[in-house]
């Protein structure tokens, strides 16, 4: 065998040697050689070779037919499948075998087609007749029926279609020599059908003359549609393609980009390419796979129009072609997909506009406006137990809706760039003179030109839609709430008016209007809406759209106050970001759908789950090209909250500041987010020991809240935090007052069944430290009861509730009972808690609940229960207050020095009391518990 | 089910699965997938994995029927199992010459297309396929000379 160096001489030599011309080679190879015979001999074989015909190796090898014969053993004429039997064999695709089939019981006359598809498309039954029941609802005249479908016994599916007995679009137009105008004509009503499935949400993904019939009596029929994506059995969702003709496939079903009308828009201009040429424009129909890809990745379509002139036969003569309808099929075919036409609207469009001489869009280079979006108003909370801040954020009011786009959209997009560049030019003389230009308010203007949309536009109901809804999203923006509500208010009303209540704009003002009752608490009111609005979605068939994923998404926040509706709950809102990765992962409720399962799971105690998601909602949100910042900000600082749960401090300190940081530069630091984000935080900061830096960011967070905010929810909820931290702090004093505040905004206006339970925990542990006993027990009951009628057992801020409940009674005990109870509602905490004790500290707690309460009686069961809670605590995962470490320290060192174990006892003391300087807010409990125990001890502190 | 439909959905699979630097990078690829593809194949139908047609169906109480007599010639499946195998021989020697054979032979490139992946003028690779062409045509025919003189 010859080595790599022996090759490179060997290759030198032939190089040598070729160059020559071949009646001199044999010289050469002696010549070369010189006495080494080896090599002469290696040469000689080499050259001999050179030249011939050599059937193998010319020609590419996938061109080599490696199984001659390949027949399907298929079914045999009588077999039946489901209600049908089979006839004959009409054909074998790339996707199964197609009979044809008649009724079994001899019902109907008709005759159908089966296809039997390959085994694996058996193999996801579910998906398989989900996908059926999608094809099922295209009923055009051009599309061929779906009419059944199953999987037979031995698990291929079928499908039962309508016959469609003719030929090829090509074929026909060939064989009955059609002229342009008529090629044009079945082209159009190809158009048709395809345009028809997109509005349904259909994309065809497998456009090709063979899944184009054209019957005896010229109707096209089109076939396979969206099947190509049932073929492609790849598991994850969101990189199925299925392009199985790559002489038709769009790039981007080559590379893996999206899939989107645009694709098909791509395919029929490829056929339409053919249809007028005769031919497909990547050269001969044999080249190798390899070769094709390439091309149609990196090569261009030809021009038609020269095209068929290099072609003998060409069925149009070039000079038909050239000029329009080369730049239409160019338009059609782009690589990028944003560069074709939006939709085969806007294609048919052109092609109608050349056919009646009229100008058309695709020789212009303009991108055309896409119909903007209908901004949401966000009424985001950010409910907060000590750890976990949990945002809720909105669906998106206004939808893209995609089957809807009208057919003049760039006579649209004219008049809407008109529209805004006249608000802002002021022309209107219902603006008030007396003011000076720049003295008029954004508002202003677009308040007069808002009352000419109604009149200036009267005949254009579209455009009135689209017009309403961006003056509606500037509004938005002006945060002028009221002119917002107005203007889509009135845009539903116009919808309905003239298109019936399956209008998606009308069934998006339901949804709106479900939100808009859910943010006021009427779940009752909201619930109805829903219901009405889901009975609109599937009338309309608007089953699998967006549309329906923004009803998922406010059915799970309208079950806000059913309880046990957690997983009916998380249903809803995985079934959302199922809708939307399919749908429209482009739009901006997306994120906010993924982040809401976030939440569900953080209710649910999975906090890994929870990282995931917000972690792919970030990345979503990123991904959207307008994505909404303030979203994102509370999805970061969601993320911060997770990761405190997980024991990742510095990560979530890095989020922290990432949300704050988007916050601020989206609304400023007067912004109530924004001060809830520092404020959450500043918690975490403190609970973490940093006692310093916490009261730094709270007393920034305050000094940036203006003097004459009016409350809302937001700065509220930024003030219980603090407040929160003052009691920690031993200033219950100033504490008080912040909640007893916050406890009126929060029942006027409660954003989350937990707010108030939560907060009058706070309240009780406020009125303890100030000594107002009684208001404590109340608050403190209160909110256990709250807490144990609304969220299921063993859940963390149940526990934590049961916990603080029997500490109360054990510091404060009314009745000789209540050590008692407090002894057996810890009893249960325990019991309760054993699964979730690594996110919570509520079991360690209750161990030194219960040393406490052993002290005095058995100290050594104290002390037991003292290195119970010790070693409870060090499981505990989450980011918590530190503090309670040093209660474990505190309680041990009594129980010792009740067993007389002095020594130990003052060094444990001493150390609590170190810890305290270090963390302990001067005049707090923690502090002043350490230096009454030290003293009676008599340890000195160290340092 | 058609061959060509197996291979080009095997084939846009594996192209889908990348992500490719430059079209350098793409196209060195593909080709590789498809000499993957194409050996796999044959090998696959060499090994009669595929038995003689298409999967039987059993529907209801009707046995498979065959609707046409299987007739497989495997000849040239076994032509690639062999040329592959002699292309990794010569990779061993000048793993350039083999890539070329890749390139033009299995994925069936032009010389400029294959000047492109491997980063080489048009005159190389012209040169350089003439050269890999006949060592494997020498490397085929050998075997078959022993063949024709030793009659089994």
């Amino acid at each position: 065998m010859t080595s790599p160096r022996e090759w490179q001489r060997i290759d030198a030599a032939l190089d040598e040697i070729l160059g020559l011309p071949p009646a001199e080679w044999s010289d050469a190879c002696r010549r070369l050689a010189g006495d080494d015979s080896a090599l002469r001999l290696e040469l000689e074989s080499l050259v001999a070779q050179v030249g011939g015909d050599d059937p193998l190796l010319d020609f590419p090898a996938a061109a080599l037919p490696t199984d001659r014969v390949y027949p399907p053993v298929g079914l045999a004429p009588g077999v039946r499948i489901g209600a049908y039997r089979v006839m004959d064999l009409l054909g074998v695709g790339g996707m199964g075998e197609v009979y044809r089939a008649e009724r079994a019981d001899g019902q109907f006359e008709h005759q159908v087609a089966i296809k039997l598809m390959r085994r694996e498309v058996g193999d996801r039954p579910q998906r398989f007749h989900a996908e059926r029941q999608i094809l099922a609802r295209l009923e055009h005249p051009n599309i061929a029926g779906l009419h059944d479908g199953g999987i037979a016994e031995d698990g291929r599916p079928f499908m039962v279609m309508d016959l469609v007995v003719g030929q090829f679009i090509t074929r026909w137009c060939e064989e009955h020599r059609s002229t342009l105008e008529q090629r044009l004509t079945l082209f159009l009503a190809v158009c048709d059908a395809v345009a028809y499935a997109h509005r349904k949400l259909v994309i065809h993904r497998d456009l090709k003359p063979s899944n184009v019939f054209v019957t005896e009596d010229g109707q096209p029929k089109l076939l396979d549609f969206g099947v190509a994506r049932l073929l492609d059995q790849t598991p994850n969702d969101e990189t199925r393609h299925g392009a199985l003709t790559p002489g038709y496939a769009a790039p981007e079903q080559l590379t893996g980009g999206q899939i989107t009308t645009a694709t098909d828009v791509y395919a029929l201009g490829i056929l339409l390419f053919e249809l007028l040429t005769g031919a497909r424009p990547w050269g001969d129909d044999d080249l190798p796979l390899g070769a094709l890809v390439d091309r149609i990745l990196d090569g261009n379509v030809p021009t038609a129009s020269k095209f068929a002139a290099s072609r003998p036969r060409s069925p149009i003569p070039a000079k038909q072609l050239a000029g329009d309808l080369d730049a239409i099929i160019a338009k059609a075919v782009r690589k990028e997909p944003d560069s074709r036409y939006a939709s085969v609207t806007l294609l048919q469009a052109d092609l109608n506009r050349m056919l009646r001489s009229e100008p058309i869009s695709a020789r212009d280079g303009a991108r055309l406006y896409v119909a903007g979006r209908f901004v949401k108003r966000h009424r985001w909370g950010v409910a907060a137990t000590s750890v976990i801040a949990a945002a809720v954020l909105t669906a998106a009011v206004g939808i893209a809706w995609q089957g809807h786009v009208a057919t003049q959209q760039a006579a649209r997009a004219l008049a809407v760039k008109n529209f805004l560049v006249a608000v802002f030019r002021a022309s209107d003389p219902r603006i008030a003179r007396d003011k000076p230009r720049g003295q008029i308010t954004a508002k202003e203007l677009l308040d007069g030109s808002v009352a000419r949309i109604d009149h200036d536009f009267a005949n254009q109901p579209e455009l009135q839609l689209e017009l309403l809804g961006i003056a509606a999203e500037i509004y938005g923006y002006l945060l002028d709430d009221e002119r917002y509500d107005a203007l889509m208010k009135q845009r539903v009303a116009l919808a309905r008016r003239l298109y019936g209540d399956h209008h998606p704009v009308v069934i998006e003002g339901v949804i709106t209007d479900a939100w808009a009752n859910i943010y006021s608490q009427n779940f009752a009111e909201a619930k109805r809406e829903l219901e009405e609005a889901d009975a609109l979605l599937r009338e309309s068939h608007l089953d699998q759209s967006a549309l329906r994923a923004e009803w998922w998404l406010a059915r799970d926040r309208a079950l806000e106050s059913t309880p046990n509706s957690d997983a009916l709950r998380r249903l809803a809102v995985d079934r959302a970001i199922v809708l939307f990765a399919e749908y429209d992962p482009l739009n901006k409720s997306y994120p906010a759908a993924l982040a809401n399962a976030a939440l569900r799971r953080v209710r649910e105690v999975q906090y890994e789950e929870a990282a995931r998601l917000n972690a792919r909602a970030i990345d979503v949100a990123k991904n959207i090209p307008d994505h909404d910042d303030m979203d994102l900000a509370l999805i970061y600082a969601n993320q911060g909250s997770v990761l405190s749960s997980l024991g990742k401090f510095d990560e979530a300190e890095k989020l922290d500041d990432i949300a704050a940081d988007l916050v601020r530069r989206t609304s400023g630091e007067h912004y109530g987010t924004y001060w809830r984000v520092l404020g959450l935080h500043a918690a975490m900061l403190y609970q973490h020991g940093d006692r310093v830096r916490a009261l730094k960011m709270f007393t920034d967070m305050l000094a940036t809240i203006p003097a004459d905010w009016k409350a809302t929810t937001d700065d509220t909820r930024a003030r219980e935090t603090y407040a929160e931290y003052l009691t920690q702090e031993g200033r219950a004093v100033e504490a008080v007052p912040l909640l007893e505040a916050a406890l009126k905004v929060m029942t006027e206006r409660p954003l989350h069944d937990y707010d108030l339970r939560y907060l009058q925990m706070l309240l009780a542990d406020a009125y303890e430290q100030i000594g107002r006993l009684d208001a404590a027990r109340s608050s403190l009951l209160w909110a256990l009861e709250d807490y144990e009628a609304h969220e299921p057992r063993g859940r963390p801020s149940v526990l934590e509730a049961q916990e603080r409940w029997a500490r109360f009674l054990i510091d404060h005990p009314r009745d000789p009972t209540d050590l008692d109870v407090a002894a057996k509602v810890l009893g249960q905490v325990l019991e309760d808690g054993q699964s979730l004790s690594r996110y919570t500290v509520a079991l360690a707690r209750a161990h030194i609940d219960l040393a406490r309460l052993a002290l005095g009686s058995r100290p050594d069961a104290a002390l037991l229960e003292a290195d119970a809670a010790a070693s409870a605590l060090r499981g505990v995962r989450s980011v918590h207050d530190l503090r309670i470490d040093d209660d474990v320290v505190l309680v041990r060192a009594e129980a010792l020095a009740q067993l007389q174990r002095l020594p130990e006892a003052r060094a444990c003391a001493t150390s609590a009391l170190t810890a305290a300087l270090q963390h302990d807010g001067p005049r707090s409990v923690g502090m002043r518990r350490a230096q009454a125990l030290v003293a009676r001890l008599g340890a000195r502190p160290s340092t | 089910m058609q061959t060509t439909a197996l291979v080009h959905e095997a084939y846009l699979k594996l192209l889908n699965a990348a992500r490719f630097n430059d079209r350098e990078h793409f196209l060195r690829a593909a080709a590789l997938a498809m000499r993957h593809i194409l050996i796999n194949h044959a090998r696959d139908r060499v090994a009669d994995k595929r038995g003689g047609g298409a999967h039987h169906v059993d529907i209801d109480e009707v046995s498979e029927i065959g609707i046409g007599e299987p007739e497989i010639d495997l000849g040239e499946a076994h032509a690639l199992v062999e040329i592959n195998e002699a292309l990794g021989r010569l990779g061993a020697i000048s793993p350039r010459l083999a890539q070329i054979v890749e390139c033009r032979f299995f994925a069936g490139y032009t010389d400029e297309q294959t000047a492109q992946a491997l980063g080489l003028t048009d005159r190389t690779v012209r040169r350089d396929w003439v050269k890999a062409r006949a060592w494997l045509r020498r490397e085929l025919s050998v075997g078959q000379d022993v063949l024709d003189a030793n009659p089994s």
